[in-house]
């Protein structure tokens, strides 16, 4: 009996799921040229791709999976893996890279706790994302935080920057 | 001619059609280019940049695979500076191929090893750690990949997008992290996916029943057809030793198969290669099979065969050859004396064969599988062609999908060809008979009733889109005439659609679709009950099917050659009491199958693999097979069994070539006037046109 119900509340959870997935399709019309603003308003909703999710969306455009799943790997700003809730993008385009990008790079890695291959908190509130040029050559090095752009930014800039934010997520909490 | 342009290659003049790629002009003149991403049925992409060339007026150098020829362009091909860049190509794609050419399946047949042999730089300049991943990945039980192998010309995801679509693999990531893949936990399930293996120009794509088993210098290569379906793909059997096969690849034949096979066909080397194959005759002693001599083995089935006289039967095999077919038949009419020979011992209608033998007689049927694609409208009947007939689905696929034409698809079931089609007409199992009539009346212009379950206005699509054809394939499953109820007005009504086309100037080609890889040759070499070689009427015979059911009563012996009643997907049991119920039941196969286990007399045969002779697949195409490996043990081709038999009966079978037996048909079968091996030749000679 309890089996039933954990069965029924999982598949009715999946349903409602896939109700909301359904109304972005529908926003767009179930075409194939509408794949990328689906994938972008899905991964708006979810900060990533569900392997489900792309699967229901193919079928519901009739797309084979393989097609949508090609799309979603090409562009860098659909992701696979679920995200954090703050993205730190810490630019490494030619200009950011010759100003010393690395020690960003190390010192955000160090203050996250991330492991090596690591790019989210397992808290999923970071995630730390290495980008080819952002455009914001003058300010180099350029450190994005839920993009609002930091430029010209240190080690230590970019601790404080950190601080702060995890100070005002502290302060949410409360 | 506005639609020709002359260009130079090379100082060498050359007029060729409009749109032609700067490859193929240069390929017409004899100029070889190295290519990796390039194959002539599929669509150019430019992706390895292998091809390029020197176009005078553009600055920098082309890709000659996807730059089209233009009036009065000058190309450069042998000049040392597009040595220089075919050589810098190679030199980028092999700094992350891993040069393991030792332990690679490809080595020795491989296109990136030949082009760097050829055109390559002696040496490399790179000297840092290549790329590493995981491998091989298995993208499916059968085709394996191997990512750091790969060059990315995307032939393998081009062909299965443009030829078979069924894209089940894609390009995952971009620019330099690109790499093959599949959905996850999606494997690659396509009908076709061995031809990417095929395609393959490194070893990247690998058979993983191929892989690690035979290096390409020892094989010894057969040319063959595949004993698998009607379409009779023109193959070459790979073996080690004249031992052992290792794989089967397509041989092109532009006319039948172009460049593919599909997986059943290509992967179904196996029971060549049986560990239990039979090596010496068996004849059951005190209720035991054991081994005993060819002398000892046929004398008995001899003596029970005989002791039958009319009571035996004899059933052959549409995937056994021409000759075997036509001997065993003339041995069973003449030195059994029966009447009851059959093909098969699927059920069929009253009438059917009779109708459909003369149909074939009257040359009804003259479809060629080469103008399917240059008809304008297809009309399908009756078969899941994707599964039945695969490589004809893939010209449909071409028909329609790249060539723009109708497909008319009538099948019970959604079958996949189903959504090419417009429309779609799904008519009830067993109104077969109703259903072609309604299309026959609609074409017509005669008024009919909506019966048999498909929609008045599907129908008259269907009748608009074949009457405003220039020409129409029309293709029909042989079960639709010879298993549906009234399968002959199935028959009726085709030859009624096709006379209203006709008179109407559409130009019209019946093809008949039979599964068997010589379902045609048989019935073609008299093995049928009632007719002899060539439809001429004999005296009556028992069909397959009611030598079964009568077994134990009308029929006391039977000679099975190369089936397997036993084992049979609807009836096993029926059979197998049947089979139970014979004084005298002889098999001939190569290993012991369900049948043989109740036979009392098993007499060891061999493969196609093993085999010299003819098929004549569905569009009456004689085609050669050749013996590949040796006989295994003491098991021997079905003509020389055959033969001894009839010689042991005192009967006069001199043959001693499998040649003599054609010559003899070739005679005896007015369309097979003329036929030869050498009039056959490679690629197999169309005889639906002979009269």
């Amino acid at each position: 009996m309890a089996q039933a119900t954990a069965a029924s509340e999982k598949e009715s959870r999946a349903s409602r799921r896939f109700e909301k997935i359904q109304a972005i399709v529908e926003q767009y019309g179930a075409a194939e040229s509408a794949l990328i603003p689906i994938l972008q308003k899905v991964q708006e909703e979810y900060r990533y791709l569900p392997e489900e999710i792309l699967t229901f969306v193919a079928t519901a455009l009739n797309l084979p999976p393989a097609t949508v799943y090609g799309v979603a790997t090409f562009y860098a700003q659909f992701s696979l893996e679920p995200k954090g809730k703050y993205i730190v993008r810490v630019c490494d385009g030619t200009a950011c890279h010759v100003r010393k990008n690395q020690t960003l790079i190390s010192t955000v890695k160090e203050w996250l706790g991330l492991k090596e291959g690591q790019s989210t908190t397992e808290d999923m509130r970071y995630t730390l994302e290495i980008v080819s040029c952002i455009g914001a050559c003058a300010l180099a090095p350029a450190v994005v935080i839920n993009g609002k752009v930091h430029g010209q930014m240190t080690p230590e800039k970019v601790t404080k920057a950190l601080e702060e934010l995890e100070a005002a997520e502290k302060a949410e909490d409360k | 001619m506005p639609d020709e342009v002359t260009l130079t290659i090379d100082g060498k003049q050359i007029t060729v059609p409009k749109g032609t790629l700067v490859i193929e002009a240069a390929k017409k003149l004899g100029i070889d280019i190295p290519v990796f991403c390039y194959h002539t049925k599929l669509e150019p992409v430019g992706a390895c940049r292998q091809c390029l060339v020197k176009i005078e007026g553009f600055p920098k150098p082309q890709v000659s695979c996807s730059t089209q020829v233009a009036e009065g362009m000058v190309v450069h091909v042998n000049t040392p500076e597009v040595k220089q860049m075919w050589e810098s190509m190679l030199e980028f794609l092999l700094i992350n191929h891993p040069l393991d050419c030792p332990v690679c399946d490809r080595g020795g047949e491989c296109p990136l090893q030949d082009n760097t042999f050829k055109y390559g730089p002696p040496d490399s300049r790179f000297e840092h750690e290549k790329r590493h991943f995981e491998k091989p990945v298995p993208l499916s039980s059968l085709v394996l990949l191997d990512r750091e192998r790969c060059i990315l010309c995307f032939r393998c995801v081009r062909f299965q997008r443009e030829i078979a679509d069924q894209p089940d693999i894609y390009v995952a990531n971009r620019g330099y992290g690109d790499y093959i893949d599949i959905f996850p936990g999606k494997p690659f399930e396509s009908n076709f996916s061995g031809n990417t293996i095929e395609l393959c120009p490194v070893g990247a794509l690998l058979s993983s029943l191929f892989r690690f088993r035979a290096r390409p210098w020892e094989i010894t290569k057969t040319e063959s057809i595949c004993p698998n379906c009607g379409v009779g793909c023109n193959i070459t059997i790979d073996d080690r030793r004249r031992r052992y096969v290792v794989r089967f690849l397509a041989r092109i034949n532009d006319e039948v198969n172009e460049h593919w096979l599909c997986d059943r066909g290509r992967f179904n080397s196996h029971t060549i290669n049986d560990p239990d194959r039979l090596v010496k005759p068996l004849v059951r002693k005190n209720g035991e099979l054991q081994e005993a001599t060819w002398e000892e083995a046929l004398t008995v089935a001899l003596e029970g065969m005989r002791a039958a006289g009319s009571h035996a039967g004899g059933i052959g095999s549409p995937a056994r050859t021409n000759e075997a077919n036509y001997l065993f038949q003339k041995f069973m009419r003449q030195v059994i004396g029966t009447n009851n020979v059959d093909y098969t011992f699927e059920k069929r209608t009253d009438g059917s064969t009779g109708a459909l033998a003369s149909a074939i007689a009257s040359v009804f049927f003259n479809g060629r599988i080469s103008d399917i694609a240059e008809s304008d409208a297809i009309l399908c009947l009756g078969s899941d062609i994707s599964y039945d007939l695969p490589l004809l689905d893939l010209w449909i696929k071409k028909a329609v999908r790249k060539l723009g034409k109708n497909l008319v698809f009538a099948y019970p079931l959604k079958a996949e060809l189903a959504k090419y089609a417009r429309p779609f007409l799904s008519y009830h199992y067993g109104q077969e008979a109703e259903f072609t009539r309604e299309l026959a009346s609609a074409v017509s212009g005669t008024s009919w009733q909506p019966l048999a379950g498909v929609r008045m206005e599907d129908i008259d699509l269907a009748s608009e889109v074949l009457k405003s054809a220039n020409y129409v394939t029309v293709m029909v499953a042989k079960s639709m005439i010879e298993s549906a109820e009234n399968g002959r007005d199935v028959l009726k009504s085709l030859q009624w659609i096709a006379d209203s086309l006709k008179s109407r100037n559409v130009r019209v080609q019946v093809m008949l679709l039979v599964q068997g890889a010589n379902t045609f040759g048989a019935m073609d070499v008299g093995l049928l009950p009632g007719y002899l070689p060539g439809y001429k009427p004999a005296d009556k015979g028992l069909t397959g099917w009611e030598m079964l059911e009568k077994a134990g009563s009308d029929i006391s012996a039977l000679w099975i050659m190369g089936q397997n009643p036993a084992r049979d997907l609807f009836h096993t049991e029926a059979f197998t009491a049947a089979l139970q119920k014979l004084d005298m039941l002889v098999v001939q196969d190569h290993i012991l199958t369900e049948t043989a286990r109740y036979a009392h007399v098993v007499l060891p045969s061999s493969t196609f693999a093993e085999t010299e002779g003819t098929f004549t697949n569905t569009e009456r195409r004689i085609q050669r097979i050749n013996p590949a490996i040796r006989r295994v043990g003491n098991s021997k081709a079905d003509t020389d069994i055959i033969i001894e038999a009839a010689s042991l009966a005192g009967a006069d079978f001199n043959y001693s070539k499998v040649e003599e037996i054609l010559t003899e048909i070739s005679n005896t079968v007015p369309q097979y006037q003329g036929v030869t091996f050498d009039a056959i030749g490679p690629f197999g000679r169309y005889l639906g046109d002979l009269k």
